[in-house]
Protein backbone atom coordinates (compact mmCIF):
# COMPACT_ATOMS: atom_id res chain seq x y z
CA UNK A 1 0.00 0.00 0.00
CA UNK A 2 1.33 3.42 -0.85
CA UNK A 3 1.71 5.79 2.09
CA UNK A 4 -0.37 8.95 2.10
CA UNK A 5 1.41 12.16 1.24
CA UNK A 6 1.26 14.64 4.15
CA UNK A 7 0.46 18.23 3.26
CA UNK A 8 0.12 21.27 5.52
CA UNK A 9 -2.43 23.80 4.29
CA UNK A 10 -2.28 27.32 5.66
CA UNK A 11 -3.29 30.88 5.05
CA UNK A 12 -0.87 33.62 6.02
CA UNK A 13 -1.72 37.13 7.20
CA UNK A 14 -5.02 38.96 7.14
CA UNK A 15 -6.83 36.88 4.56
CA UNK A 16 -10.11 35.21 5.44
CA UNK A 17 -11.04 33.81 2.01
CA UNK A 18 -11.36 30.21 3.17
CA UNK A 19 -13.41 28.52 0.46
CA UNK A 20 -10.48 27.66 -1.79
CA UNK A 21 -8.35 26.12 0.93
CA UNK A 22 -11.34 24.22 2.40
CA UNK A 23 -12.30 22.76 -0.98
CA UNK A 24 -8.66 21.81 -1.59
CA UNK A 25 -8.47 20.09 1.83
CA UNK A 26 -11.57 18.02 1.07
CA UNK A 27 -10.51 17.17 -2.47
CA UNK A 28 -7.01 16.10 -1.42
CA UNK A 29 -8.52 14.05 1.42
CA UNK A 30 -10.70 12.26 -1.14
CA UNK A 31 -7.59 11.57 -3.22
CA UNK A 32 -5.84 9.86 -0.30
CA UNK A 33 -3.75 12.71 1.10
CA UNK A 34 -3.28 13.47 4.79
CA UNK A 35 -4.12 17.14 5.09
CA UNK A 36 -3.06 19.06 8.18
CA UNK A 37 -5.39 22.02 8.22
CA UNK A 38 -3.66 24.73 10.17
CA UNK A 39 -6.12 27.49 9.57
CA UNK A 40 -6.12 31.21 9.03
CA UNK A 41 -4.05 34.23 10.00
CA UNK A 42 -0.81 32.30 10.29
CA UNK A 43 2.63 33.86 10.20
CA UNK A 44 5.39 32.38 8.00
CA UNK A 45 7.21 31.40 11.23
CA UNK A 46 4.19 29.46 12.52
CA UNK A 47 3.76 27.69 9.18
CA UNK A 48 7.42 26.63 9.12
CA UNK A 49 7.27 25.42 12.75
CA UNK A 50 4.11 23.43 12.09
CA UNK A 51 5.67 21.90 8.96
CA UNK A 52 8.73 20.85 10.96
CA UNK A 53 6.72 19.21 13.77
CA UNK A 54 4.29 17.55 11.37
CA UNK A 55 7.12 16.45 9.05
CA UNK A 56 4.98 17.17 6.01
CA UNK A 57 6.03 16.39 2.46
CA UNK A 58 4.30 19.48 1.11
CA UNK A 59 3.41 22.97 2.34
CA UNK A 60 0.49 24.61 0.55
CA UNK A 61 -0.19 28.31 1.07
CA UNK A 62 -3.45 29.85 -0.07
CA UNK A 63 -3.30 33.57 -0.67
CA UNK A 64 -6.07 35.80 -1.94
CA UNK A 65 -4.99 39.00 -0.26
CA UNK A 66 -2.25 40.10 -2.64
CA UNK A 67 0.42 39.53 0.01
CA UNK A 68 1.90 36.44 -1.61
CA UNK A 69 5.29 37.89 -2.58
CA UNK A 70 5.97 39.21 0.94
CA UNK A 71 4.69 36.15 2.80
CA UNK A 72 6.35 33.58 0.56
CA UNK A 73 9.70 35.34 0.69
CA UNK A 74 9.74 35.10 4.49
CA UNK A 75 8.36 31.53 4.47
CA UNK A 76 10.98 30.32 1.97
CA UNK A 77 13.72 31.88 4.14
CA UNK A 78 12.33 30.24 7.29
CA UNK A 79 12.09 26.88 5.52
CA UNK A 80 15.72 27.13 4.48
CA UNK A 81 16.78 28.15 7.99
CA UNK A 82 14.95 25.16 9.48
CA UNK A 83 16.20 22.61 6.96
CA UNK A 84 12.83 22.32 5.25
CA UNK A 85 13.96 23.40 1.79
CA UNK A 86 13.73 19.79 0.60
CA UNK A 87 9.92 19.97 0.98
CA UNK A 88 7.56 20.86 -1.85
CA UNK A 89 6.09 24.36 -1.57
CA UNK A 90 2.97 25.26 -3.54
CA UNK A 91 0.92 28.43 -3.68
CA UNK A 92 -2.70 28.83 -4.67
CA UNK A 93 -5.17 31.68 -4.95
CA UNK A 94 -5.16 35.03 -6.69
CA UNK A 95 -1.67 35.35 -8.10
CA UNK A 96 -1.05 37.58 -11.14
CA UNK A 97 0.70 35.89 -14.07
CA UNK A 98 3.75 38.11 -13.74
CA UNK A 99 4.34 36.98 -10.14
CA UNK A 100 4.59 33.28 -10.96
CA UNK A 101 8.23 33.28 -12.08
CA UNK A 102 9.40 35.52 -9.20
CA UNK A 103 7.62 33.15 -6.75
CA UNK A 104 9.42 30.18 -8.30
CA UNK A 105 12.68 32.07 -7.97
CA UNK A 106 11.98 32.31 -4.22
CA UNK A 107 11.67 28.51 -4.00
CA UNK A 108 7.99 27.91 -4.74
CA UNK A 109 7.67 24.69 -6.74
CA UNK A 110 4.32 25.38 -8.37
CA UNK A 111 1.60 28.02 -8.45
CA UNK A 112 -2.07 27.11 -8.95
CA UNK A 113 -4.27 30.05 -9.79
CA UNK A 114 -8.00 30.50 -10.37
CA UNK A 115 -9.62 27.58 -12.17
CA UNK A 116 -6.85 25.11 -11.34
CA UNK A 117 -7.95 21.50 -11.69
CA UNK A 118 -7.91 19.34 -8.55
CA UNK A 119 -6.65 16.29 -10.44
CA UNK A 120 -3.77 18.37 -11.82
CA UNK A 121 -2.82 19.50 -8.30
CA UNK A 122 -2.92 15.93 -6.97
CA UNK A 123 -0.97 14.62 -9.98
CA UNK A 124 1.66 17.33 -9.55
CA UNK A 125 2.09 16.46 -5.87
CA UNK A 126 2.30 12.72 -6.56
CA UNK A 127 5.04 13.25 -9.12
CA UNK A 128 6.92 15.76 -6.96
CA UNK A 129 6.90 13.72 -3.74
CA UNK A 130 8.43 10.28 -3.37
CA UNK A 131 7.01 8.75 -0.19
CA UNK B 1 13.73 11.08 -1.18
CA UNK B 2 14.04 11.41 2.61
CA UNK B 3 17.16 10.14 4.33
CA UNK B 4 16.46 6.92 6.25
CA UNK B 5 16.77 7.11 10.04
CA UNK B 6 19.60 5.21 11.66
CA UNK B 7 19.07 4.45 15.34
CA UNK B 8 22.61 5.26 16.44
CA UNK B 9 24.18 7.37 19.20
CA UNK B 10 23.73 10.56 17.19
CA UNK B 11 20.02 9.76 16.85
CA UNK B 12 19.69 9.05 20.59
CA UNK B 13 21.44 12.32 21.46
CA UNK B 14 19.21 14.26 19.07
CA UNK B 15 16.01 12.71 20.43
CA UNK B 16 16.98 13.18 24.05
CA UNK B 17 17.74 16.84 23.43
CA UNK B 18 14.27 17.00 21.86
CA UNK B 19 15.54 17.97 18.41
CA UNK B 20 12.25 18.65 16.66
CA UNK B 21 13.34 17.68 13.14
CA UNK B 22 14.67 14.29 14.31
CA UNK B 23 11.58 13.62 16.42
CA UNK B 24 9.26 14.54 13.57
CA UNK B 25 11.11 12.41 11.02
CA UNK B 26 11.20 9.47 13.42
CA UNK B 27 7.42 9.62 13.88
CA UNK B 28 6.97 9.58 10.11
CA UNK B 29 9.23 6.53 9.84
CA UNK B 30 7.16 4.73 12.50
CA UNK B 31 4.03 5.35 10.45
CA UNK B 32 5.57 4.35 7.15
CA UNK B 33 7.54 1.23 8.08
CA UNK B 34 6.44 -1.66 10.34
CA UNK B 35 10.04 -2.89 10.39
CA UNK B 36 11.20 0.49 11.71
CA UNK B 37 8.46 0.42 14.35
CA UNK B 38 9.88 -2.87 15.65
CA UNK B 39 13.48 -1.59 15.63
CA UNK B 40 12.46 1.55 17.48
CA UNK B 41 10.60 -0.53 20.06
CA UNK B 42 13.95 -1.99 21.08
CA UNK B 43 15.29 1.51 21.82
CA UNK B 44 12.72 3.58 23.66
CA UNK B 45 11.59 1.62 26.69
CA UNK B 46 14.73 2.29 28.74
CA UNK B 47 13.34 5.38 30.45
CA UNK B 48 11.74 6.30 33.73
CA UNK B 49 7.97 6.24 33.38
CA UNK B 50 6.44 9.49 32.13
CA UNK B 51 2.74 10.06 32.60
CA UNK B 52 0.45 10.11 29.61
CA UNK B 53 -2.99 11.68 29.69
CA UNK B 54 -5.82 10.94 27.27
CA UNK B 55 -8.41 13.46 26.17
CA UNK B 56 -11.48 11.88 24.66
CA UNK B 57 -15.13 12.73 24.00
CA UNK B 58 -17.70 13.38 21.30
CA UNK B 59 -16.84 15.34 18.12
CA UNK B 60 -16.98 19.05 18.75
CA UNK B 61 -16.90 18.74 22.55
CA UNK B 62 -13.90 21.05 22.61
CA UNK B 63 -11.15 18.52 23.24
CA UNK B 64 -8.46 20.34 21.25
CA UNK B 65 -9.45 23.75 22.60
CA UNK B 66 -9.44 22.38 26.14
CA UNK B 67 -6.03 20.90 25.46
CA UNK B 68 -4.86 24.32 24.31
CA UNK B 69 -5.79 25.59 27.80
CA UNK B 70 -4.27 22.60 29.59
CA UNK B 71 -0.98 23.13 27.75
CA UNK B 72 -0.99 26.75 28.92
CA UNK B 73 -1.52 25.58 32.49
CA UNK B 74 1.35 23.07 32.37
CA UNK B 75 3.66 25.52 30.60
CA UNK B 76 3.15 28.01 33.43
CA UNK B 77 4.45 25.28 35.74
CA UNK B 78 7.51 24.94 33.49
CA UNK B 79 6.61 21.52 32.05
CA UNK B 80 7.54 20.44 28.53
CA UNK B 81 4.50 19.07 26.75
CA UNK B 82 3.99 16.76 23.79
CA UNK B 83 0.62 16.23 22.15
CA UNK B 84 -0.50 13.50 19.78
CA UNK B 85 -3.74 14.56 18.16
CA UNK B 86 -5.61 11.83 16.30
CA UNK B 87 -8.25 12.44 13.64
CA UNK B 88 -10.05 9.89 11.46
CA UNK B 89 -8.86 8.63 8.08
CA UNK B 90 -11.16 7.73 5.20
CA UNK B 91 -11.90 4.03 4.81
CA UNK B 92 -12.20 4.56 1.07
CA UNK B 93 -9.08 6.54 0.21
CA UNK B 94 -6.92 6.52 3.34
CA UNK B 95 -6.97 10.32 3.16
CA UNK B 96 -7.67 12.55 6.16
CA UNK B 97 -8.18 16.12 7.27
CA UNK B 98 -6.28 16.62 10.51
CA UNK B 99 -7.63 19.75 12.17
CA UNK B 100 -6.74 19.58 15.86
CA UNK B 101 -3.54 21.57 15.60
CA UNK B 102 -5.52 24.60 14.52
CA UNK B 103 -7.08 24.87 18.02
CA UNK B 104 -3.71 24.88 19.74
CA UNK B 105 -2.30 27.96 18.05
CA UNK B 106 -1.35 29.68 21.31
CA UNK B 107 1.71 27.46 21.49
CA UNK B 108 2.72 27.49 17.82
CA UNK B 109 6.13 29.06 18.44
CA UNK B 110 6.86 27.58 21.87
CA UNK B 111 9.80 25.16 21.79
CA UNK B 112 8.49 23.47 24.95
CA UNK B 113 5.39 22.25 23.14
CA UNK B 114 5.44 19.59 20.43
CA UNK B 115 2.20 18.85 18.59
CA UNK B 116 1.85 16.07 16.06
CA UNK B 117 -1.32 15.20 14.12
CA UNK B 118 -1.92 11.52 13.40
CA UNK B 119 -4.58 9.88 11.27
CA UNK B 120 -6.20 6.67 12.53
CA UNK B 121 -4.98 4.80 9.40
CA UNK B 122 -8.21 2.83 9.37
CA UNK B 123 -8.22 1.85 13.07
CA UNK B 124 -11.60 2.09 14.79
CA UNK B 125 -10.73 2.37 18.50
CA UNK B 126 -10.16 6.13 18.59
CA UNK B 127 -6.38 6.14 18.12
CA UNK B 128 -3.99 4.71 15.51
CA UNK B 129 -1.86 1.58 15.82
CA UNK B 130 1.29 3.67 16.09
CA UNK B 131 0.00 5.98 18.83
CA UNK B 132 1.39 4.02 21.79
CA UNK B 133 4.93 3.64 20.44
CA UNK B 134 4.92 7.28 19.30
CA UNK B 135 3.95 8.33 22.84
CA UNK B 136 6.76 6.12 24.15
CA UNK B 137 9.20 7.88 21.80
CA UNK B 138 8.08 11.22 23.25
CA UNK B 139 8.64 9.86 26.76
CA UNK B 140 12.11 8.75 25.70
CA UNK B 141 12.68 12.29 24.41
CA UNK B 142 12.08 13.59 27.92
CA UNK B 143 8.81 15.47 27.68
CA UNK B 144 7.23 15.86 31.12
CA UNK B 145 3.69 15.03 30.11
CA UNK B 146 2.29 13.36 26.99
CA UNK B 147 -1.25 14.22 25.97
CA UNK B 148 -3.13 12.01 23.53
CA UNK B 149 -6.29 13.35 21.97
CA UNK B 150 -8.53 10.72 20.39
CA UNK B 151 -10.80 11.17 17.42
CA UNK B 152 -14.27 12.39 18.33
CA UNK B 153 -15.82 9.28 19.82
CA UNK B 154 -19.24 7.71 20.25
CA UNK B 155 -20.08 4.91 22.66
CA UNK B 156 -17.49 2.32 21.89
CA UNK B 157 -14.03 3.75 21.14
CA UNK B 158 -12.06 2.52 24.12
CA UNK B 159 -8.48 2.16 22.90
CA UNK B 160 -7.39 5.27 24.77
CA UNK B 161 -6.92 3.10 27.89
CA UNK B 162 -4.29 1.13 25.96
CA UNK B 163 -2.21 4.24 25.33
CA UNK B 164 -2.85 6.70 28.19
CA UNK B 165 -2.43 6.22 31.95
CA UNK B 166 -5.49 8.30 32.77
CA UNK B 167 -8.10 10.01 30.62
CA UNK B 168 -10.45 12.92 30.77
CA UNK B 169 -13.80 12.16 29.15
CA UNK B 170 -15.14 15.44 27.80
CA UNK B 171 -18.91 16.02 27.70
CA UNK B 172 -21.11 18.87 26.54
CA UNK B 173 -24.48 19.71 28.06
CA UNK B 174 -27.64 18.56 26.30
CA UNK B 175 -26.43 15.11 25.31
CA UNK B 176 -29.03 12.73 26.69
CA UNK B 177 -30.58 11.44 29.90
CA UNK B 178 -29.33 9.20 32.71
CA UNK B 179 -29.74 6.00 30.68
CA UNK B 180 -26.81 7.09 28.51
CA UNK B 181 -24.80 7.26 31.70
CA UNK B 182 -25.42 3.69 32.81
CA UNK B 183 -24.40 1.98 29.58
CA UNK B 184 -21.10 0.14 29.44
CA UNK B 185 -18.52 1.33 26.99
CA UNK B 186 -17.30 4.84 26.82
CA UNK B 187 -18.10 5.92 30.40
CA UNK B 188 -15.51 3.40 31.58
CA UNK B 189 -12.61 5.16 29.89
CA UNK B 190 -13.07 8.42 31.81
CA UNK B 191 -11.01 8.77 34.98
CA UNK B 192 -12.08 12.39 35.15
CA UNK B 193 -15.34 13.73 33.71
CA UNK B 194 -15.10 17.21 32.21
CA UNK B 195 -18.27 19.07 31.31
CA UNK B 196 -17.05 21.54 28.70
CA UNK B 197 -18.99 24.51 27.29
CA UNK B 198 -20.29 24.75 30.86
CA UNK B 199 -21.97 28.08 30.13
CA UNK B 200 -24.64 26.24 28.10
CA UNK B 201 -28.03 25.14 29.42
CA UNK B 202 -28.32 21.66 30.88
CA UNK B 203 -25.09 21.62 32.89
CA UNK B 204 -26.74 20.78 36.19
CA UNK B 205 -28.70 17.83 34.73
CA UNK B 206 -25.58 16.35 33.15
CA UNK B 207 -23.55 16.97 36.28
CA UNK B 208 -26.07 14.98 38.33
CA UNK B 209 -25.85 11.99 35.98
CA UNK B 210 -22.06 12.04 36.04
CA UNK B 211 -21.88 12.43 39.81
CA UNK B 212 -24.22 9.46 40.19
CA UNK B 213 -21.85 7.38 38.05
CA UNK B 214 -18.85 8.69 39.99
CA UNK B 215 -20.38 7.84 43.38
CA UNK B 216 -21.35 4.37 42.23
CA UNK B 217 -17.86 3.74 40.93
CA UNK B 218 -16.29 4.97 44.16
CA UNK B 219 -18.51 2.66 46.20
CA UNK B 220 -17.55 -0.33 44.11
CA UNK B 221 -13.86 0.26 43.42
CA UNK B 222 -12.72 2.99 45.78
CA UNK B 223 -11.51 5.16 42.89
CA UNK B 224 -12.52 8.78 42.98
CA UNK B 225 -13.83 10.19 39.70
CA UNK B 226 -13.88 13.97 39.72
CA UNK B 227 -16.56 15.81 37.78
CA UNK B 228 -15.29 19.21 36.56
CA UNK B 229 -17.02 22.05 34.79
CA UNK B 230 -14.77 23.62 32.17
CA UNK B 231 -14.90 26.40 29.62
CA UNK B 232 -12.18 25.91 27.02
CA UNK B 233 -12.59 29.43 25.65
CA UNK B 234 -12.24 31.32 28.93
CA UNK B 235 -10.06 28.73 30.65
CA UNK B 236 -12.44 28.44 33.62
CA UNK B 237 -12.11 25.11 35.42
CA UNK B 238 -8.89 24.11 33.65
CA UNK B 239 -6.77 24.30 36.82
CA UNK B 240 -9.30 22.00 38.55
CA UNK B 241 -9.25 19.60 35.60
CA UNK B 242 -5.46 19.46 35.65
CA UNK B 243 -5.49 18.87 39.42
CA UNK B 244 -7.99 16.02 39.02
CA UNK B 245 -5.89 14.42 36.27
CA UNK B 246 -2.70 14.65 38.34
CA UNK B 247 -4.50 13.09 41.31
CA UNK B 248 -5.79 10.27 39.12
CA UNK B 249 -2.22 9.67 37.88
CA UNK B 250 -1.22 8.83 41.44
CA UNK B 251 -3.83 6.10 41.75
CA UNK B 252 -3.04 2.40 41.65
CA UNK B 253 -5.38 2.18 38.68
CA UNK B 254 -3.01 4.31 36.59
CA UNK B 255 -0.13 2.00 37.49
CA UNK B 256 -2.13 -1.09 36.61
CA UNK B 257 -3.08 0.45 33.31
CA UNK B 258 0.54 1.13 32.46
CA UNK B 259 1.34 -2.55 32.94
CA UNK B 260 -1.58 -3.62 30.76
CA UNK B 261 -0.45 -1.19 28.04
CA UNK B 262 2.85 -3.05 27.73
CA UNK B 263 0.96 -6.28 27.31
CA UNK B 264 -1.33 -4.76 24.67
CA UNK B 265 1.68 -3.33 22.82
CA UNK B 266 3.49 -6.69 22.85
CA UNK B 267 0.42 -8.27 21.31
CA UNK B 268 0.29 -5.49 18.74
CA UNK B 269 3.91 -6.19 17.72
CA UNK B 270 2.98 -9.80 17.23
CA UNK B 271 -0.09 -8.81 15.19
CA UNK B 272 2.06 -6.62 12.96
CA UNK B 273 4.63 -9.39 12.55
CA UNK B 274 1.95 -11.89 11.54
CA UNK B 275 0.37 -9.41 9.17
CA UNK B 276 3.64 -8.44 7.49
CA UNK B 277 5.19 -11.89 7.18
CA UNK B 278 2.22 -14.24 6.95
CA UNK B 279 -1.03 -12.54 6.10
CA UNK B 280 0.09 -10.01 3.48
CA UNK B 281 2.33 -12.41 1.51
CA UNK B 282 -0.48 -14.98 1.50
CA UNK B 283 -3.19 -12.55 0.36
CA UNK B 284 -0.99 -11.04 -2.35
CA UNK B 285 0.52 -14.40 -3.32
CA UNK B 286 -0.57 -17.06 -5.80
CA UNK B 287 -2.99 -18.95 -3.52
CA UNK B 288 -4.54 -15.79 -2.08
CA UNK B 289 -5.07 -14.28 -5.51
CA UNK B 290 -6.58 -17.52 -6.78
CA UNK B 291 -8.91 -17.72 -3.77
CA UNK B 292 -10.26 -14.20 -4.24
CA UNK B 293 -10.73 -14.77 -7.96
CA UNK B 294 -12.75 -17.92 -7.19
CA UNK B 295 -14.73 -16.10 -4.50
CA UNK B 296 -15.72 -13.41 -6.97
CA UNK B 297 -16.94 -16.04 -9.46
CA UNK B 298 -18.92 -17.81 -6.73
CA UNK B 299 -16.74 -20.92 -6.96
CA UNK B 300 -15.70 -20.85 -3.33
CA UNK B 301 -16.92 -19.55 0.01
CA UNK B 302 -15.24 -17.31 2.62
CA UNK B 303 -14.35 -20.13 5.02
CA UNK B 304 -12.24 -21.80 2.31
CA UNK B 305 -9.62 -19.11 2.79
CA UNK B 306 -8.65 -20.74 6.07
CA UNK B 307 -8.00 -24.06 4.35
CA UNK B 308 -6.03 -22.35 1.60
CA UNK B 309 -3.96 -20.53 4.23
CA UNK B 310 -3.30 -23.73 6.19
CA UNK B 311 -2.29 -25.55 3.01
CA UNK B 312 0.05 -22.72 2.08
CA UNK B 313 1.84 -23.05 5.45
CA UNK B 314 2.42 -26.80 5.05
Amino acid sequence: MTQPIRILLAKIGLDTHTIGITVLAKELRDRGFEVIFSGLKQTPEKVAHAALQEDVDVIGVSCLSGGHMTHLKVLAEKMKEMGLDDRILIVGGVVPEEDVEPLKALGVDQVFTMGANMDDIAAFLRSAVSV
Amino acid sequence: MRRPIVLDDAWRAAIQSRDIATLARTITAIERSPEFLLQLSREVFSVQPVSSIGITGVPGAGKSTLLNQLIKHYRQAGKNIAVLAVDPSSIQTGGAVLGDRLRMQDHALDDGVFVRSLSTKGQLGGVSETTFITAQLLKFAGFDRIFIETVGIGQNELDIVRVADVSALVFIPGGGDYVQGIKSGVMEVGDVFAINKSDLDGVRALEKVLQMEAHDRENKTGFVTTVCRTNAISGDGVAELSHALETALQSSQALARRASQLRAFSELLLTIELRQHWLKPFVAGERGTAFFADLERGKTQPADIVDAFREAQE
